[in-house]
């Protein structure tokens, strides 16, 4: 009998340490990849873009996806157990783990090679303290403003090339009894963040680029009156009621996921939707969605310009892959992430993005929309990184929260910019 | 041998739960404990600084307060509720599949019960009046279907009293015939099959009839003009206004308010602009009136109320301007006619939105409370009960002064276990609003410390420390409630 439940005891104890033990012992190549895309939307694309490279090497790319990213991977780096690799929406996110020393430096990959191929914002945005940490094989361009070209010729609408215009135009739709903009924030615990793109894109439009960088970095406040006309300007659009599809209840209820579908419906309930490339494949996912013809049905717009002075820039992400441990293959794979042929996989798989390899051919994309989004991004007057990617965690999570509240209660703003600048000045410290 | 054996079969069969015990609850709270007297990475000590923090700051004082909302509802409700079906239900025969029901939420994760109630509470952008939006979360689409918007059709009946020669058959006509034409023109592209062009053809009268009821086509059928329905109404009704005598814009702006209201703060606003080009006015003496124009318009085109503001520039042709009306457009009607029940964004208006929360919470532990609770009145002997009823006491007598008596052991129990529950909330406020809005609670703060992107391991563990000694004393109690109660026995 008690000999029994030893055996059981034993059995159970053995079978528990098993995996580990015989992965430990496993010369096969095997690479474990973080990552937020899970296999409903982005992951089938990363299977294709890494299919050569698996083709090749023969290596098992283990894949753990997670919408939490940055708990999962604090837990397992916490715990000594980090994945080969992640992808990660920006150096803000692992700020930490990089101060801490815990990402693994890309000093095999050939620098000249790498200067030679990408942009040098690229480079600047993969590197900390000197280093390159990151290589981002794909980017996506945020200024669009997306709309439907044949509700705008039913309506005689034209496309706006100015704020004011765009202003003007949201008058004329009002009146003709239908919303301008919609916008959706819900996005569970990061609800709030397509609001946070809009102020920088304003941010780009209404001031120099050292101020919008020194505003990402904390060298100028929040309270400060570059800051707060920013998001003024951003109350010309959210603070009217009359001009958000559904109101401020609509736009705080409404998932950012579904927020252009309104533009497609007939009639249509909003004409204009501000949001970044990858948007697309949501569009084809409303209700009809899938007969809409990308450059004819659904276009976008360069977000327009504020300020005559500053332009239209662009403002946009990147995918940022990060190696945790240093071993050959995990080496391999971002050899391979770097090189121009990347992103074709990518694309084939039916993704969206746009190459920031420079030796990327133009004739590779799949449809219009994104050759034109690729050919925008070489266009736009400067470009920057999404800023609150780019801010301490914290700061982050205070903006996406601000944008609600200033939402929800628009004249609420100075406490809400104070709010966010007291996150600011403590989480910067460091 | 007997005795070595006595002596370890303690250890033997403690071993293991002590083990455990020390493994994943002692260690893990004494390095808590550490923790929270020091810096962001753990690398330094900074005295009670993440004390200050967790104690003081305005996120953790909203904590606070929600935690201690929570408190109350969530506990009376709970309680009470518990208390109140376990008592009820003792009394049908269906005793087992009442309770089972009442139950079964406990069988749900709060994730899931949060993600579910996220569903009741949904609220979908409402659309206007001529074009409405279906909401989707029950209880607003129980809240829309109360009380109708008003229509199109009221809108021409509106028109009708104040004596503007609108025929509804002309509004109608006006729809058949630009739909009718677009659903040829589909025929002709091929983009419509003949015979399924003849079934929409044949429906359209009664499609139209009932849009200008207010109640917009569903979206499978292939209308092939229905963006334009709003305007080819709204310009029929605008040829019958031009048939008016000049000078009969009162009567418009009676029956649409905004159609005149929206005509005066055109032309204000000009006006304004003019005067502040002109320096009469100060920019931001012109940016307040335009901010409250278009509501001192619509008081003024409603009930004559006179703005209470100087620095209108044109309203002594306030009149005029009504007098001068002679056509609506569709925001016009769309505002005059938005004025049905509105749906409630119920986990993001302040004041409603941590009640709907609390109610996912009691929805999910009632069950727990009925079961515990009715079992506890199972034991109650069945003679103390008859004794008071033959004493002459009456149901509420026996409830309040017998029954309840002999529960209150176990209700301070189910009502400290219930406390402690509560205080630890996290799960639904993290599903639902993630602390957005105003609902944030102590053990979603310390979440969003520890992972929300800064890794702050003081501060977590300092909020974790102080969630920790509020518990501990409720812990105590029940465990010394516990005992006495077995004493009892």
């Amino acid at each position: 009998m008690r000999k029994s439940l030893v055996v059981v005891l034993a059995v159970v104890f053995v079978l528990g340490l098993a995996p580990g033990a015989l992965s430990a012992q496993d010369d096969d190549c095997v690479i474990s990849f973080l990552t937020v895309w899970s296999g409903e939307d982005e992951l089938p694309n990363w299977e294709s873009m890494v299919q050569p490279f698996v083709e090749e090497t023969g290596c098992t790319i283990e894949v753990e996806s997670t919408r939490d990213i940055v708990p999962v991977l604090t837990t397992r780096v916490e715990a000594g157990n980090p994945p080969d690799i992640a992808g990660v929406p920006s150096f803000g996110a692992i700020r930490t783990f990089l101060e801490q020393g815990e990402v693994v430096p890309l000093d095999f990959l050939d620098m000249d090679r790498m200067a030679e191929q990408f942009g040098e914002v690229w480079l600047e945005l993969g590197t900390y303290d000197g280093t390159l940490y990151g290589v981002f094989p794909r980017a996506a361009l945020k200024s669009l403003v997306w709309y439907s070209p044949p509700a705008f010729e039913a309506a005689g609408y034209e496309v706006p090339t100015t704020w004011d215009e765009m202003l003007d135009l949201c008058e004329t739709i009002f009146d003709d009894g239908a919303a301008c903009f919609s916008i959706g924030l819900e996005s569970g615990p990061a609800s709030g963040w397509p609001a946070t793109d809009w102020i920088e894109d304003i941010m780009l439009r209404t001031n120099d680029l050292e101020t919008y960088d020194a505003w990402v970095s904390h060298d100028i406040a929040w309270t400060s009156d570059e800051v707060t006309r920013a998001w003024e300007a951003f109350g010309e659009i959210v603070g009217d009621e009359d001009y958000l599809y559904g109101g401020s209840s609509g736009t705080l209820s409404t998932n950012f996921g579904e927020a252009p579908c309104p533009l497609f419906t007939d009639p249509p309930g909003a004409y204009l939707h501000r949001q970044a490339s990858f948007i697309q494949s949501f569009i084809q996912d409303c209700p009809g969605g899938e007969d809409l013809v990308p450059g004819e049905d659904f276009d976008f717009f360069l977000f327009p310009s504020i300020d005559e002075e500053y332009g239209t820039p662009g403002l946009g992400a990147a995918d940022l892959f990060v190696m945790f441990n240093d071993n050959d293959n995990s080496r391999a794979l971002i050899e391979f992430l770097s090189q121009p042929e990347a992103l074709a996989g990518w694309l084939e798989g039916g993704g969206s993005g746009i190459a920031t390899n420079n030796e990327f051919p133009l004739d590779q994309y799949p449809d219009v929309l994104s050759a034109r989004a690729a050919e925008l991004l070489q266009q736009v007057d400067s470009f920057r990184f999404d800023g609150s990617d780019l801010m301490p965690g914290d700061v982050n999570q205070a903006f996406w929260t601000g944008t609600l509240n200033f939402v929800q209660n628009p004249s609420d703003l100075p406490q809400i910019l104070e709010t966010i600048e007291a996150t600011a000045s403590e989480a910067y410290v460091d | 041998m007997r005795s070595q054996e006595s002596r370890w079969t303690p250890a033997l069969f403690l071993g293991p739960a002590v083990f455990l015990l020390f493994m994943l609850m002692v260690y893990p709270s004494l390095d808590t404990i550490r923790l929270s007297f020091m810096d962001r990475l753990a690398e330094n000590y900074v005295g009670l600084d993440n004390y200050e923090y967790a104690l003081t700051s305005t996120r953790m004082k909203e904590a606070f307060r929600n935690n201690l909302l929570w408190l109350f509802v969530f506990t009376i409700g709970t309680v009470v509720l518990g208390l109140l079906i376990a008592t009820l239900a003792d009394r049908v025969r269906y005793e087992s599949f009442a309770k089972a029901i009442i139950f079964m939420p406990m069988a749900i994760s709060f994730v899931g019960a949060g993600v579910i109630w996220k569903f009741v509470y949904d609220l979908k952008p409402t659309g206007n009046p001529l074009q409405p939006n279906p909401q989707i979360g029950v209880l607003n689409a129980i809240l829309v279907s109360i009380d109708p918007d008003d229509t199109l059709g009221d809108a021409i009946a509106w028109l009708r009293d104040e004596g503007a020669p609108v025929e509804r058959g002309d509004v109608l006509d006006a729809i058949v015939a630009v739909e009718t034409e677009a659903i040829q023109e589909a025929v002709a592209e091929g983009d419509l099959t003949q015979e399924r062009a003849g079934e929409l053809l044949d429906k359209l009268p009664d499609r139209a009839r009932k849009y200008v009821e207010g109640e917009l086509p569903p979206r499978e059928e292939e209308w092939q003009a229905l963006g334009q329905w709003p305007r080819v109404s709204i310009d029929a009704i605008n040829q019958a206004l031009a048939t008016m005598p000049e000078g009969s814009g009162r009567a418009i702006c009676n029956a649409i308010p905004y159609a005149c209201a929206l005509r005066i703060e055109r032309i204000e606003e000009d006006a304004i602009d003019d005067a502040v080009d002109a320096g009469t006015l100060t920019p931001e003496q012109a940016s307040d009136l335009e901010d409250d124009l278009r509501s001192m318009a619509l008081a003024y085109v409603k009930d004559g109320t006179r703005p209470g503001v100087e620095g209108l520039q044109t309203f002594d042709q306030w009149d005029e301007i009504i007098a001068g009306v002679n056509e609506i457009n569709v925001r016009a009607v769309n505002s005059s006619l938005d004025t049905g029940v509105e749906p409630v964004d119920w986990i993001r208006r302040s004041g409603i939105n941590n009640l709907a929360l609390i109610t996912v919470g009691v929805w999910i532990w009632t069950g727990f409370c009925m079961v515990v609770l009715s079992a506890a009145l199972k034991g109650i002997p069945a003679e103390l009960l008859e004794a008071a009823r033959v004493d002459g006491a009456n149901e509420f007598q026996v409830f309040f002064q017998v029954i309840i008596p002999q529960l209150m052991p176990t209700l301070t129990v189910v009502t400290t276990t219930m406390v402690i529950t509560v205080l630890k909330v996290f799960d639904i406020v993290y599903v639902m609003t993630a602390g957005n809005f105003g609902t944030e609670v102590i053990a979603n703060r310390m979440y969003l410390e520890m992972y929300g992107g800064n890794r702050e391991f003081g501060r977590a563990s300092a909020i974790a420390v102080v969630l920790m000694l509020a518990i501990v004393p409720m812990l105590v109690y029940n465990v010394i409630q516990f005992r006495r109660q077995e004493a009892r026995r």
